[in-house]
């Protein structure tokens, strides 16, 4: 009953909520949609947190939707046990990176008093989400190794049946009959993954929405710099259009 | 038109559960067959021959849809359990499925059933012993080998299938450590045998297994092959080396994983760190006011 509640009930709440709490805030406090920036309160613990933390995290969630789009291009990957662990190695090492990377902010954020004059309850609570998510995820990868292939071929399936409303619980429910600590581990992670979409619009979460991703495409800002500012104060000195050299003209 | 809805509905239903009782032989293949057989002795599980006059259909239903939970309250269940090892997965079935089924036993099981004791026995070992060219235990090296590739993913499976290490351990000196989630499978010939393996591999009873292998199952010469290994793997268990590393692997390989990422992480973005975002264009200002 849990189990269904869980991984057949849940998904389709948190994703209900997360789109329509999203639509919501954005039309009535578009300016909100943002993980409001406290760098300008403290900035070098920020930093070595903020760093370790974003890219494990983008490295993992960019993982995680490789298995989902296209698990047969992981398993293929995966076929020699070199490339097996390449991929499991480097996947831990996100991991830690994203473990190391949310303990420098929590402690941060608790110990930082202009930090703390900006915190909302929200804050904490995304932070202790995060962290089991982190860990329950770290403890998946060492009690259920080789996550990354079965990941592929059974939680696939499995999030492929949710969006196709028919969610195959069972598959999920007895994931594995000898490992129970694995077992109660992935669903953790999947629970907590499905609480981390849900309360997405009520927390600094909204960032995912924005992230700025066009950034890596977009052109670059062409900063006009006049070289030397003593001379261009003198109007006589610009004629435009025809050199860049003051001095000449 | 309320009346009418409900009489639809109620005959839809009605022919829905006399479609699925017409059933029980297929249902029975289908869920059954990979572990039990109806008078040809016992495969993964106990033969099932006359079940129906030994066990009540509730008693059946209750073990079929959770064996664990019923094995806590019964004794029976629990003995059995005990015999074979591991409970019997629980079975997504529905009630009339599972009376199809049993009425299906029911029907094929002949009227001797509680026959005499050494019937059961000299037919178990009748799968194997049919042909002696597919007794995995008659397997050539290649063959052996070939299974030892298809599990650890070397040799991509026929039909695209998830490697068997991905889930499972298998104590070798040629394969690295296998996966936690799943069953050690080391001696799983010496628990279940050739007709177990067989079972299992053909339709999996575990959920999880099935839907893996649902739209990509194995080939029967894949079976073979991986059966040839387990038997091998089984019995040279004894010769190969313990893996010191073994539950440590992803700790050290993750902790020196997380310390190139912080590496490379450092160094592309350390200068941030130290430098203004503006520390350049200001120098610019400053060496070229000199200049003058």
């Amino acid at each position: 009953m849990l189990d269904f509640l869980l991984f057949g009930a849940l998904p389709y709440v948190a994703l209900a909520v997360m789109l329509i709490g999203s639509i919501y805030r954005y039309t009535k406090n578009g300016f909100q949609v943002s993980s409001l920036s406290s760098q300008f309160l403290e900035g070098r613990q920020l930093f070595f947190g903020s760093q370790f933390f974003h890219w494990g995290m983008i490295m993992l969630f960019l993982g995680h939707l490789i298995g989902f789009l296209i698990p047969s291009a992981v398993l293929a990957w995966n076929g020699d046990p070199v490339r097996l662990l390449v991929l499991e190695f480097s996947a831990f090492g996100f991991a830690l990176s994203s473990l190391i990377g949310i303990l420098l902010l929590i402690k941060r954020r608790l110990t930082t008093k202009r930090i703390q004059m900006v915190s909302n309850n929200m804050d904490y609570v995304v932070y202790a989400v995060i962290l089991v998510q982190i860990i329950s995820g770290l403890a998946v990868a060492y009690y259920g190794r080789w996550g990354s292939n079965w990941f592929a071929s059974v939680m696939t399936p499995y999030l492929r049946s949710v969006f196709a409303f028919n969610p195959n619980v069972d598959v999920i429910a007895q994931l594995s009959t000898s490992n129970e600590m694995a077992l109660l581990m992935v669903k953790t992670h999947i629970t907590s993954a499905f609480v981390i979409i849900g309360i997405i619009p009520f927390t600094r979460f909204v960032h995912f929405l924005v992230a700025p991703v066009d950034y890596i495409w977009r052109k670059y800002q062409l900063v006009i710099w006049n070289w030397n500012n003593k001379e261009i104060r003198n109007s006589r000195n610009y004629f435009p259009g025809k050199s860049r050299d003051f001095r000449n003209n | 038109m309320k009346l009418k809805l409900i009489g639809v509905s109620v005959s839809m239903a009605l022919s829905s559960l006399s479609a699925t009782a017409q059933d029980g032989a297929a249902v029975f293949k289908q869920t059954c067959s990979a572990c039990h057989s109806i008078g040809k002795g016992k495969l993964v599980g106990p033969d099932l021959k006359g079940v129906n006059t030994k066990r009540s259909e509730e008693w059946i239903i209750n073990f079929v849809k959770n064996a664990q939970a019923f094995g806590e309250k019964d004794a029976d269940a629990k003995a059995m359990i005990t015999e074979y090892g591991y409970p019997m997965p629980n079975q997504n079935v529905s009630d009339a499925d599972i009376k199809a089924i049993i009425s299906y036993i029911a029907e094929n099981s002949p009227a001797e059933a509680v026959a005499t004791e050494a019937a059961p026995a000299t037919t178990a070992s009748a799968p194997a012993a049919q042909d002696p060219a597919l007794d995995p235990a008659n397997a050539s090296d290649e063959d052996i080998l070939a299974g030892m590739n298809i599990f650890s993913g070397k040799q991509r499976l026929e039909n695209g299938g998830v490697s068997c290490i991905s889930c499972h351990n298998v104590n070798h000196n040629d394969l690295v450590a296998g996966g936690l989630l799943a069953k050690d499978l080391t001696k799983v010939y010496e628990r279940m045998g050739a007709a177990g393996v067989n079972g299992i591999l053909s339709a999996p009873p575990f959920p999880a297994m099935a839907s893996s292998y649902k739209d990509n199952p194995l080939t029967e010469k894949e079976i073979y092959q991986l059966s040839a290994f387990f038997n091998k793997a089984a019995s040279a268990d004894v010769y190969s080396h313990q893996r010191a590393y073994n539950s440590n692997l992803l700790i050290y390989g993750g902790g020196g994983a997380f310390v190139v990422i912080a590496s490379i992480i450092m160094l592309m973005f350390i200068e941030r760190k130290r430098k203004c975002v503006k520390e350049d264009i200001y120098k610019r200002q400053i060496k070229s006011a000199c200049s003058k």
